[in-house]
């Protein structure tokens, strides 16, 4: 149970729904700015709309190329006393947060997540937040067990 | 109980109210005075008893609001009821107060009269959960009181000892000669200058353009000598500025350690006292600015999970304005008992990570140096002055920054803008840390180590940057188990 897991499979398809989404807002805005310019005559709005259509897709290119990237080096460690989320190869970060620090776990999961059957998990201490984008809902609840039976034990853990 | 009655504030509290809302009434009576007057003259009112109508109803919106404001000191909680359209009832039950902060304007001692604020860990923005405007002293003797008993309770029988060992009363009084270092070694004046000269500036502007001419044409071999004695008049007045604002400020900074809390009490026109319960404190920076390092004065604060605090940029909770830096840890170990008992040793950089900090702070400064290089050209390499400054930063950052892990606490310290930080965490405050490192800094066995500690109603990182890796990993692993 102390290995390090990779994030279950289906997250890819998650990140790369929310990346088609994201640039479908990010268009619709574009289409928007291109109808505001059919009625207007602001010449330089075109200028605008191409460069905010090519960063859009800049932006889906660049995440959609990333997905096996994170996927590959975002791992978690659930251990008896503490969570441990490690990701990015060449921006390397190691995050550890102790359970006894824990204040509340949230479970969450949107149309997305739950087309997937994933859950996203939110741990929140007295002064962080740390998300974990997507768990199979038996490995949320079991964590969420785990930070309670602990929350139980470590009663004294004031701010 | 027989204190469970309601109480009201002290009548002189309607004042407060007064004062206190006033911009917001004045911003209406400003509004509508012209308006009004047309009004009252269309029905053949004398404006005069209009207004005076209007006043009497502003008179009487501020009774009715006092009448509303009652507060309770019930057994267990306290209670506060406000509002007059939609009322409002606070219940802060003693243990979960984290601070008691009073303040008393020196016209208001006769009357024994003061402001409470009371503060809980609750994450409501900036403003404190209960505000009382105008109580008697006797209010907050009560509310402490009850706060004490409250936490004794908590205490296991192993804790007795530690509990004989505080000594009910122990003091520690601002020494006059080291407030007057401090207050003249403020970093605050350099924002005051500017502003001074921001405002000659204008005062020049807003001269006619005929009487400079007039008066410069007079004077214009002297206008060197001029602009020298106005800089330095400049300059005098901010020094004097800041410095008497910093001394009525900690005038007879007292601290106070009682059973379990500590109580800071300051100020010269305006008393103000803060009161925390020792375990509350989640951890202690040391800080001192580059003049004041060289005077060898330290600053002591607490970072507490509640807003009180008097710094005006961040709630940090003065401990100890002013001490000397060699007595730091002594004179604060009577008060904090987790506190080391001398100056731990810290572990220091090797000098190749010296340059990675000098690197990082020349390339902030070339943002503003291209910038400015690209439009004024050459008087754009004016601006290249900002790398000599950049350099000493960097270097001041690296060889200022320092660790140490001693019994249940991690001392961390680093270099900012001038100032150096040294904070002392006992590990059980920590509520999550992390390990950095790029690709080319694991070549070179370098990581960036960070902690989280909560303060105020937000989040401290501490990062020290550039440690060597099995030094962070060292600490990475303690805080772990």
């Amino acid at each position: 149970m102390t290995e390090s897991n990779h994030l279950p499979q289906k997250i890819k398809t998650v990140w790369r729904i929310s990346a088609f989404i994201n640039v479908t807002i990010l268009a619709a805005i574009a289409i928007g700015g291109f109808i505001v310019y059919k009625f207007t005559n602001w010449n330089w709005l075109p200028y605008g709309i191409f460069a905010f259509a090519a960063l859009a897709i800049i932006d889906l290119i660049v995440e959609l190329t990333l997905v096996p990237y994170r996927y590959s080096f975002w791992l978690y460690t659930l251990t008896d006393d503490a969570v441990e989320l490690r990701s990015g190869f060449i921006f390397r970060k190691l995050v550890s947060i102790p359970i006894a620090r824990v204040q509340d776990v949230t479970l969450a999961a949107g149309p997305i997540l739950q087309s997937q059957k994933l859950q996203e998990v939110r741990i929140t201490t007295a002064s962080t937040s740390h998300k974990i984008d997507g768990l199979e809902p038996e490995v949320g609840d079991q964590l969420r067990n785990q930070i309670m039976k602990m929350a139980v034990e470590v009663n004294d853990h004031d701010v | 109980m027989t204190s469970e009655t309601k109480h009201h504030l002290n009548p002189l509290s309607m004042f407060y109210f007064l004062f206190h809302h006033v911009w917001d009434w004045i911003i209406y009576v400003i509004l509508t005075v012209g308006p009004l007057t047309g009004l009252l003259k269309h029905f053949h009112i004398n404006p005069v008893l209009g207004f005076g109508a209007l006043l009497v109803l502003i008179i009487m919106l501020i009774v009715v609001r006092y009448l509303c404001f009652t507060f309770e000191i019930a057994a267990d909680m306290l209670t506060i009821n406000s509002g007059i359209f939609i009322k409002k009832h606070t219940h802060i039950p003693y243990g979960r107060i984290q601070t008691i902060q009073r303040s008393q304007w020196f016209f208001l001692k006769p009357f024994k009269l003061e402001k409470l604020q009371i503060e809980t860990a609750g994450h409501d923005d900036k403003t404190p959960e209960a505000v009382l405007p105008l109580v008697p002293e006797s209010v907050r003797t009560e509310i402490e009181a009850r706060r004490v008993p409250n936490q004794k309770s908590k205490i296991d029988s192993t804790d007795t000892e530690s509990l004989k060992a505080v000594e009910p009363e122990t003091t520690y009084l601002i020494n006059p000669h080291e407030l007057n270092v401090f207050a003249l070694t403020s970093l605050g004046i350099l924002p005051l200058i500017g502003v001074l000269f921001a405002l000659y500036g204008k005062i020049q502007e807003a001269i006619p353009q005929r009487v400079i001419d007039s008066v410069t044409s007079e004077i214009v071999h002297q206008s060197l000598i001029i602009i020298v004695v106005v800089g330095i008049l400049i300059i005098l007045i901010s020094i004097a500025g800041s410095y008497l604002s910093i001394v009525q400020r900690y005038y007879k900074f007292t601290l106070t350690a009682q059973t379990n809390q500590l109580k800071t009490y300051q100020g010269l026109f305006q008393r103000n006292s803060v009161t925390i319960p020792t375990d509350r404190i989640q951890a202690l920076r040391i800080k001192q600015n580059v003049i004041r390092q060289w005077c060898k004065i330290s600053t002591v604060q607490a970072l507490a999970a509640s807003s009180a605090g008097d710094d005006e940029k961040s709630n940090d909770l003065m401990i100890l304005p002013v001490v000397n830096s060699q007595t730091v840890f002594k004179t604060l170990q009577p008060f904090i008992d987790w506190t080391p008992t001398q100056a731990v040793p810290l572990n220091r950089l090797k000098k190749t990570p010296y340059w990675y900090f000098i690197r990082n702070a020349m390339l902030f400064a070339a943002i503003p140096i291209v910038i400015c290089l690209y439009f004024f050209t050459v008087w754009g390499l004016l601006s290249l002055a900002l790398l000599p400054i950049a350099i000493f930063l960097g270097w001041y950052s690296a060889s200022n920054t320092g660790w140490a892990v001693k019994d249940d606490q991690l001392i961390m310290q680093v270099g900012h803008s001038f100032t150096r930080s040294q904070y002392v965490i006992p590990k059980k405050n920590i509520q999550s840390f992390s390990l950095h490192q790029s690709i080319w800094m694991s070549a070179r066995k370098l990581a960036h180590l960070e902690v989280n500690v909560r303060h105020g109603n937000h989040n401290q990182n501490i990062e020290i940057r550039y440690l060597p890796k099995e030094a962070a990993q060292e600490i990475f692993d303690w805080l772990k188990n």
